[in-house]
Formats: C-alpha cells, structure tokens, sequence
C-alpha cells in the first residue's frame, strides 16, 4: 500500500502533462487538404505573414477547389476569374507556375481560401464552401466570373 | 486594542484594493462606419477619423491592417495618454484594381490596441467606384 500510493500521486502528477501533449498533437492534426511545399514559392511569399504564405501553398495544391470559389475584393476587373486568379496568374511554356502577387496585399482573398481550408478540415463540401463564401464576401464587391 | 486591530484590516484592505484596481485604457473612435460616396476609378479618396483613450491607463496601438491592398491606414500617435486624441488616417485607391472596375465595394480597416475589452476594432468604409472621368484632351 505505501507504494501505491507514490505511484498514484506520480501519475496524477503527469496526466496533466500527458494531456497538454495529446491537445497539441491535436492542434498540429492532419488536414482534410495538401499544401504545396513553401520553398518552391517566390521569396515574397516565403516571407508572407502565416496565413497568406498557406493560402498561396493551399492555392497551388488545390487548384480545383479554388477554381470553384468567386472572389469578392472587385478583382474580377483586373482579369481574374476565380479565387485561385489571386494567387496564380498561369504558367510558362515549360508548365512553371507564374504566381500573382496579389493576394499578398488583400486580406479578402486570403480570408476567402482560409475559410476554405478550415470548411473542408470540418467536412464540409466544395458546394457548401461557395455557398458561405456568396453570403459572407458579396458585400464587400462583384463577384469574379467564374470561368 | 480589538478597534485598532479592526482599523489595520480596514487600512490593508483599503490599500490592496487600490493596488488591484489599475486602470485600463478604452478605444473610442468617431465612427465605425462611413461612406465615401461616388470616387471615380483612379482617384484616392482619404478621410480622417478620430481615435481617442476614453480609459484611464496608456492606450497602445499595436497594429493597423486593412482588408485590401487598395485601403491604407496609419494613425498618429499610435500610443494615446487618457484622454489624449489621435488621427486615423484612411486612404482608398479607387484605380487600385484596374481602370475598369465600377460599382459598391466595402473595405475594413483593423486597429489593434492594449484595450482589453476591445482588442480589435474594425472600422468599414464604403465606397461607389464611378467610370474614369477622362481628362482633358483625351
């Protein structure tokens, strides 16, 4: 009995370690999406503050899903067509990407791409994402074409 | 002697009270909203909005960012005595997205500051892009 009772108090003391740690892996879990590896971008956005630097490398690894959201910043008269126009303006001859500088500079469309990744880490479909991203940005301008 | 010991506990009290109670600043601002009305694509429309510390401790103004590229912001001084008044400074570029670009937009601009209770404060401005106004001989 009097060693249990150590023992018990040792435990009691590091569940609270063992449980800050399992909230941690939590935190840094695995996401519903991929993200293109940063040091292939531009220096710029290498140097981006942390959500525009995961914007361009969700942009670039799902293109797919960003070809299917408007953006809302009134980009749409500089020629984009969609949210993934913020972050890649095409590519060269050789299939290199050409990125577009200007979601460096615009929170609406890194905001855009960020509640995108957070609804596909929750499940939610590509359909559902355009649906809230209409209701929650069209006030802020026209949406891009959508081509 | 049981009075005494009653004022000397009146006394600690009194002081840990006052110690504990600190003040906090408070970020007023003029008005959270505005509307610039019509601008023509290419010009800059700019409006300065006061900012004041309605608390009792320095307000400290730890970063201004806005929504787009388009709008910038600065405010001067970015640290505000209680009762001290400082300048929000907000610029629209109308031309910011092409000469094309007409019709209503809605930018924020976004002040964080020391005030515990608001931490993040937005302010939204509106804005009606007009057509290009052309100038002379063109």
């Amino acid at each position: 009995m009097k060693r249990i009772i150590p023992l018990f108090l040792l435990l009691l003391a590091l569940a609270p370690l063992a449980s800050g740690c399992s909230n941690q892996a939590a935190a840094g879990g695995e996401h519903a999406y991929q993200l293109a590896p940063l040091h292939e971008m531009p220096s710029d956005v290498q140097n981006a503050p942390r959500t525009v630097r995961e914007a361009y490398q969700f942009a670039v690894a799902n293109p797919g899903v960003l070809h299917a959201l408007p953006c809302y910043c009134g980009c749409g008269a500089m020629g984009h067509v969609s949210n993934y126009s913020c972050y890649v303006a095409g590519s060269d001859s050789s299939g290199q990407l050409q990125y577009d500088n200007h979601a460096l500079g615009c929170q609406i469309c890194v905001d855009i791409t960020q509640d995108a990744m957070r609804m596909l880490d929750d499940g939610r479909s590509v359909d559902e994402i355009v649906s809230y991203v209409d209701e929650t940005y069209s006030r802020f301008g026209p949406a891009t074409p959508l081509q | 002697m049981r009075n005494f010991v009653f004022f000397l506990f009146l006394v600690v009290t009194a002081a840990f009270l006052a110690a504990c109670s600190r003040g906090e600043p408070q970020i007023v601002v003029e008005t959270l909203q505005f509307d610039f009305g019509d601008v023509p694509n290419g010009e800059i429309a700019a409006r300065d909005v006061r900012v004041r510390n309605g608390g009792d401790a320095v307000l400290v103004v730890e970063g201004i960012s806005t929504s787009c590229g388009c709008t910038s912001a600065t405010l001067a001084p970015m640290r505000l005595a209680p009762g001290e008044q400082g300048t929000l400074h907000i610029e629209y570029d109308a031309g910011a997205h092409g000469p094309d670009l007409t019709g209503p937009l809605v930018r924020q601009v976004f002040i964080n500051s020391n005030d515990p209770a608001q931490p993040e404060v937005t302010v939204e401005l509106a804005v009606n892009i007009t057509p290009r106004q052309l100038s002379e001989g063109n």
